[in-house]
């Protein structure tokens, strides 16, 4: 157990930017440790041995530590990656906090009697203590895993920075890129991956406004957004947004979704109405210049994200900023 | 063949309700079972499990509300030392012992919790029962032995599946909503068998992590907080935009 294993995620024929991120945690750990372990890189790869090998230089080349290139169809992925982690014994294993990292890890943890820490946003400076969301993300819940056992961690992307761990030191030699033996798997897989569609998503009106209105459960009804739609024209180049529960109800198309699963807005200004903010909503739009909340709840999880909160109901705020405007043009 | 269909239920954070994403697996696991019948395949049903406190039969209670047939309580004790957390780890062990030999054909569990958070005891149980598995899973058909179910990937993708039964699979919002209790089901309620195990019958499992307790998050803007009358509140916002030129 003398090793940091990070799990590398491709997306089509490119290194995906969390892998930076993953080896930034790596190093962060590290840093925690009395004894100071290798980290090493897993590249678990369906596609082409030659584009594998390349990705693998390149990775093993900017961060000059080894590499490994597991080949293995995305149905077999987890007992190709338990039979690889059984030859390697990493002491801590890193993935992704996507859907496939968030699926993988905690049965691989289980399989290996190791602690399963999933959802890191970040860790204390000196102990090794991770940081994650919990209570309706209002929370931060520190975590130790226990002495001796494996470790498999989840990490959110953004959270370890972009740029973390991208150059090694100039003079550091490339690390070996290893090709393993491809995964033979036993049978059918219990789950096939068939087709992945991109969900249509007519964002326009979003990533052109300069000032985002965006709704929430607190607006009570879908007939309120008619409401949303007239307090956002009294602004210049404003469009329309909502968090995600408004979109899963049907109340207004995917293209106004702001959050990580939606559109990632960073307008002039962004005003929330009746949004309590969820890890994915806050990522969504934490670029904007200024952030003004109305909620009735002082506790929300965006209170802590926004410029200004009015603690008020979304739906009487609107009313008032209306009539207000309108008596104001009309003395004008 | 009736289907089996287990739904793995648990409250939000304030202990009361239904969890949000619970909610959404146990009205997947409705419909599943409604295509079923009208398929011609009676006798499928929809047994609900939870562990907790005693308090925890009422959210049986209310599945049975839904249409929900049986119900499982894996009755346990409070750990303080885990802030009223329990790890994921253990209740999937508890999960997985309270299932033991009866023969899901489908068990189903929400994406994630609202305390917890973690997303991690599906992926657990299906480890302990060695169920296929799939998260993330937003709609699902039963198509013959198979469930052929869209999910969701990261960056705004879908995904199709065909996962073949038995399988643990975890509900992500977005193609179910949860139907309200019904007065009939309500009446039929307290007809309906409720199975309660102490958590001593079990093996406890040890917890491979250790909860530290909770701290409040950081700040990454002003937070000024506006409170008062609305007539000040909407001068305070409006003084704000013509200072920021936003207007």
């Amino acid at each position: 157990m003398n090793s940091i294993l990070v799990v590398a995620e491709i997306l089509g024929d490119q290194i995906s930017p969390v892998t930076w991120e993953l080896l930034a945690g790596a190093r962060q750990i590290n840093s925690r440790l009395e004894a100071v372990l290798d980290i090493q890189i897993l590249i678990p790869f369906h596609g082409s041995m030659d584009l594998g090998k390349d990705l693998a230089q390149q990775l093993a080349m900017k961060s000059g530590l080894d590499t490994r290139v597991l080949p293995c169809s995305r149905a077999h992925l987890r007992p190709a990656l338990l039979k690889i982690l059984e030859k390697i014994n990493p002491a801590f294993i890193l993935f992704a906090h996507t859907t496939l990292g968030r699926e993988l890890a905690p049965g691989i943890a289980m399989a290996l009697e190791a602690s399963s820490i999933s959802g890191v946003i970040g860790m204390d400076a000196d102990q090794l203590v991770f940081f994650r969301m919990v209570m309706g993300n209002t929370q931060v819940q520190m975590v130790q895993p226990c002495d001796d056992l494996t470790c498999v961690l989840t990490l959110v992307p953004g959270a370890f920075g972009a740029d973390g761990g991208k150059k090694a030191d100039p003079g550091v030699d490339p690390g070996q890129v290893v090709m393993e033996p491809g995964f033979k798997p036993l049978g059918r897989p219990g789950v096939v991956r068939k087709n992945i569609v991109k969900q249509v998503c007519d964002n326009q009106s979003l990533t052109q406004a300069r000032v985002v209105v965006a709704a929430g459960r607190g607006v009570g009804e879908k007939e309120n957004l008619d409401r949303v739609v007239q307090f956002a024209k009294l602004f210049p180049a404003s469009g329309v947004g909502a968090s995600r529960p408004l979109v899963d109800q049907g109340w207004i198309s995917y293209g106004h979704q702001v959050g990580i699963t939606g559109t990632i807005v960073a307008p002039d200004l962004y005003i929330a109405l009746g949004i309590s903010g969820s890890s994915q909503h806050l990522a969504g739009m934490s670029g904007a210049k200024w952030v003004i909340s109305v909620n009735t709840n002082p506790h929300a999880p965006i209170c802590g994200h926004s410029d200004m909160n009015i603690i008020a109901d979304a739906n009487e705020f609107m009313d008032g900023f209306i009539n207000k405007e309108s008596l104001l043009n009309n003395v004008i | 063949m009736p289907m089996k269909i287990l739904v793995c239920i648990k409250s939000d954070s304030e202990g009361k309700e239904l969890g949000q994403f619970e909610a959404l697996a146990l009205e997947a696991a409705l419909t599943l079972k409604k295509s079923c019948l009208s398929a011609g395949i009676s006798h499928s049903r929809v047994d609900v499990i939870t562990a907790g406190p005693k308090e925890s039969v009422d959210l049986l209670r209310r599945a049975f509300g839904m249409g929900a047939d049986k119900g499982i309580h894996i009755l346990t004790q409070t750990q303080s030392q885990y802030q009223n957390l329990v790890p994921a780890s253990m209740t999937a062990s508890l999960l997985a012992q309270a299932v033991g030999e009866s023969a899901y054909d489908l068990i189903l569990t929400g994406v994630m919790s609202q305390d917890l958070m973690a997303g991690q005891t599906g992926p657990m149980v299906a480890h302990l029962l060695d169920l296929h598995c799939a998260t993330a899973v937003v709609k699902a058909r039963f198509q013959g032995n198979t469930l052929v179910a869209e999910r969701e990937l990261d960056g705004g993708y879908m995904e199709k599946l065909e996962i073949t039964l038995p399988a643990l699979v975890s509900i992500q919002a977005g193609g179910y909503t949860p139907r309200y209790p019904t007065l009939s089901n309500m009446l039929k309620a307290n007809g309906k068998p409720i199975v309660t195990h102490e958590e001593e019958n079990f093996l406890i499992g040890v917890s491979r992590e250790i909860f530290l307790g909770f701290k409040n998050p950081k700040k990454t803007r002003a937070a000024r907080m506006v409170q008062g009358c609305l007539t000040e509140q909407l001068d305070i916002f409006h003084s704000f935009l013509r200072e920021k030129h936003l207007l």
